[in-house]
């Protein structure tokens, strides 16, 4: 009996996966449909970092401002914006008229009240991005004055993130309760082009148009977020038309060179200035990676074109500027330390730091953690495993499931190696300062938990993050991504490209240059 | 004794009717060649068991199965796969069938309250879900390969209790065991000389299909990314092939069919077992 229940139940689970064809779909232009890896745990990005959040919450929620195609801030809810000469004063004028979903007019209120009560308390990026920020006073309901203790350029663009900077609604969060407990997080309210409709654990989010949008758009009446967790279930049914857009942090990597020879589809590359690395964090603390010639020589013994072709099918490029990825404008620089692939000076290295091998051929252990849910990472954990063995070091697999990966890595530091996708940018003071700097050795997810300090490297983050002159900025940096590089508190594996994959009728998807940004100007071709 | 008596013992007639099974011979077949596969995996593979090649390699003289998306030699990691599909098979089916005979034999011996609470135990075991509590217990202490063993062992006793207890419910009050009573033997000695060994025939049979069945209960584990990622198996193997069925079909295709051929042949070798050992089919 039970093994006919486990038959039955298997052959469901199959059915429902190749099944859902919801009626919407097949080219229905009224309606835009976006595949999805999976549910986003909650729908409000001013708590959680999560794409899936981010990708959902940027249609129903606005940011302050927002990218232009060239990166460039543009109006969103601001429409127009001064900055004292001396850096120290943001005044935003916001559009008159804007309304909540409910209804309610929006204010500068909810702009100072949300970034300084939830997201700079909640989102780790945001208590970055607004540590300088020690005031918003709010003069009158269109105008935000942000008071700021030091100079910190990066804050215009930072709050375009939607990531970080997504502007809640004072009058259904500020009850005294935890914001991230408020029933709101499921069915939100924004003042974003779509209006939040309903939510079907596993199935799809339905959003629909909000009329009295206060910006042009959006062009469809509905859009739809549709739950596909098969990579190749998602590439097949995007071939069929029955979802329309796979965003960058979804896309089945395997797919892409199948996908492109499809004319009805079109492939592109996500301008992405977070600038993404796929990166291993080392714990400095303990153990044979406690050592800068292990850390060195294993970095050496690392083949990292295969890495990148085999796991990442070449989306992407071998990271050779250290901690800045090559899509990081103005700071990267390829003058650093490189790495390249060198097993016998790896060889070399590791007996001279007094790691000989055993009789077996074997130096030592370390373990390899990873997030399951996180792409190529299975994939790299075993090549690597392959290509250590050859310079007599034992890796043993820990990929665990998502939640369980941030605990382990981040809060108890409980690793040797912990490896993901971690961005540089969009600026070093927002992105890599909070891998490397002695202050961020906290127990938080994404900082700096190799427990690497190094009080020069801080020294220059710190006069990065204050000048306000480019070129010093630049240089300042350069010296850290040189130091690091030397030091290698990470191994840092491949610059990301983003493919991002849609029906070749939709206009405006690549305007986009956060990967997560508001999609009002898409359209359907004529 | 004289020659011809002894060939007539009861293990050479179940032998002779075995052999007389064909399909019960090809399982056999079948199942030597996995054993020698899983036992000579290092020697026979063509690749080191790390090595990784050109990806999606068709197959080929070069790589026989092709490669996959690494470059890993798929007909390598079969050998391997193979090793890792034996090693659960049997060390879960050992766990189990103790863990069953120490409560079948228990419960079917002294009756009464013993009985009925083994029984309630076993019960309770029995409505589990299976494979749902496999995914949770895996999830929640580590998919290393000892762990699967034993959680397979731990949810597959109770068919061999009841099974074994059957058995001792009608053998208890046989004449020889009556009589080994009389004599003043322990009920230990009755139980473990006595009873158990008429009582085997059916726990042989039940074990063999067990095999199969914890082979599956891995695959179907690995498949699902919860086997242990240090030892390679079939399981894996289809894990790391389902995003690429359209492009490598080998990659799926080989690996499948030597689950299929592994459960087959313990299948019928457990049939033919059945057959060979049950005295109501001469």
């Amino acid at each position: 009996m039970s093994k006919h229940l486990r038959k039955i139940s298997a052959a469901l689970m199959i059915a429902a996966m190749a099944m859902g064809t919801p009626a919407w779909a097949q080219s229905d232009t009224g309606a835009m449909v976006v595949g999805l890896s999976g549910d986003p745990t909650l729908i409000n990005s001013g708590i959680t970092t999560e794409i899936n959040s981010s990708v959902v919450g940027a249609q129903i929620y606005s940011t302050i401002v927002r990218l232009d195609p060239k990166g460039e801030p543009a109006p969103s809810l601001a429409k127009s914006w001064e900055v004292a000469p001396d850096g120290l004063t943001y005044t935003f004028k916001f559009f008159d008229g804007i309304k909540w979903h409910d209804g309610t007019p929006f204010t500068s209120k909810d702009v100072a009240w949300s970034l300084l009560n939830v997201n700079k308390l909640y989102n780790g990026p945001a208590g970055g991005l607004l540590e300088a920020v020690q005031a918003i006073e709010t003069p009158d309901d269109q105008t935000a004055v942000f008071k700021l203790a030091r100079p910190y350029p990066p804050l215009l663009r930072g709050l375009a993130y939607f990531n970080s900077s997504t502007i809640l609604p004072k009058h259904i969060f500020d009850n005294g309760q935890d914001p991230r407990q408020n029933p709101a997080n499921l069915k939100p309210i924004g003042t974003g082009p779509f209006m939040f409709k309903e939510m079907k654990k596993g199935s799809h989010i339905l959003l629909e148009r909000y009329p009295d949008y206060h910006l042009d758009g959006p062009n469809v009446e509905r859009l739809i977020f549709q739950i596909i967790p098969n990579e190749a279930a998602r590439a097949l049914a995007l071939e069929k038309a029955e979802i329309d857009f796979i965003p960058y942090h979804v896309m089945p990597l395997g797919e892409v060179e199948r996908l492109q020879t499809n004319k009805a589809i079109a492939v592109a590359f996500q301008k992405r200035v977070i600038a993404g690395q796929y990166q291993a964090f080392l714990n400095t603390r303990e153990g044979p990676l406690a050592n800068k010639a292990v850390r060195q020589a294993l970095y050496f013994a690392m083949n990292r074109s295969e890495l990148l072709a085999k796991a990442g099918f070449g989306h992407g490029k071998v990271s050779d500027g250290g901690p800045f990825s090559s899509e990081l404008p103005v700071f990267y620089s390829a003058d650093v330390k490189q790495y390249g692939y060198d097993p016998t000076l790896a060889n070399r290295m590791l007996d001279e730091a007094g790691f000989p091998r055993d009789a077996g051929g074997k130096r030592f252990s370390l373990r390899i953690s990873y997030s399951l849910s996180e792409g190529p990472m299975n994939d790299v954990s075993r090549l690597l495993r392959s290509q250590f063995a050859a310079v007599g070091v034992e890796l043993v697999d820990k990929g665990m499931e998502a939640s369980a990966w941030r605990d382990t890595s981040f809060v108890k530091w409980d690793y040797d190696i912990t490896m993901g996708s971690f961005a540089s940018g969009p600026d070093p003071a927002i992105g890599a300062e909070a891998f490397y700097t002695c202050k961020r050795i906290e127990r938080l997810s994404g900082r700096n938990a190799s427990g690497y300090c190094n009080a020069e490297v801080d020294k220059l983050f710190e006069a990065g993050g204050r000048e306000l002159d480019e070129g010093k900025r630049t240089e300042a940096y350069r010296k850290a991504a040189a130091i690091l590089a030397e030091d290698v508190p990470h191994w840092w594996l491949w610059d990301r490209y983003y493919p991002i994959a849609f029906q070749s009728k939709l206009e405006g998807i690549t305007d986009d240059v956060t990967g997560y940004g508001t999609l009002d100007r898409v359209r359907w071709a004529q | 004794m004289n020659a011809s008596a002894s060939s007539i013992t009861p293990a050479n007639r179940s032998w002779q009717r075995f052999k007389a099974n064909r399909k019960a011979l090809f399982g056999l077949g079948v199942l030597i060649l996995f054993l020698l596969a899983a036992v000579g995996a290092a020697q026979l593979a063509p690749y080191d068991q790390l090595a990784m090649g050109a990806s999606f390699h068709p197959p080929s003289a070069v790589h026989l199965l092709g490669t996959d998306s690494l470059g890993e030699d798929i007909f390598t990691n079969i050998l391997y796969g193979a090793r890792t599909s034996l090693i659960v098979g049997f060390c879960a089916v050992i766990t189990s069938t103790i863990l069953g005979t120490l409560v079948g034999a228990t419960a079917g011996y002294f009756g009464g309250a013993p009985d009925t609470v083994l029984m309630r135990v076993t019960e309770m075991f029995q409505i589990l879900p299976q494979f749902f509590l496999a995914i949770v217990i895996v999830a929640l202490f580590g998919s290393s390969i000892w762990n699967v063993i034993l959680v397979i062992g731990v949810l597959t006793w109770p068919v061999t209790a009841r099974l074994l207890r059957a058995e001792f419910l009608t053998l208890r009050n046989r004449e020889f065991v009556d009589a080994a009573r009389s004599l003043g033997m322990s009920d230990f000695d009755i139980i473990t000389r006595e009873i158990l060994p008429n009582a085997l025939p059916p726990i042989i049979v039940n074990c063999t299909l067990q095999i199969s069945s914890a082979i599956l209960l891995e695959t179907s584990l690995s498949f699902l990314g919860l086997g242990d990622p240090n030892v390679m198996s079939w399981g894996t193997m289809l894990h790391n092939a389902q995003d690429f069925f359209s492009r490598a079909w080998w990659m799926a295709a080989f690996p499948g069919l030597a689950l299929f051929l592994a459960t087959l042949s313990l299948n019928l070798v457990g049939d033919g077992l059945n057959d060979a050992l049950n005295p109501k089919n001469i």
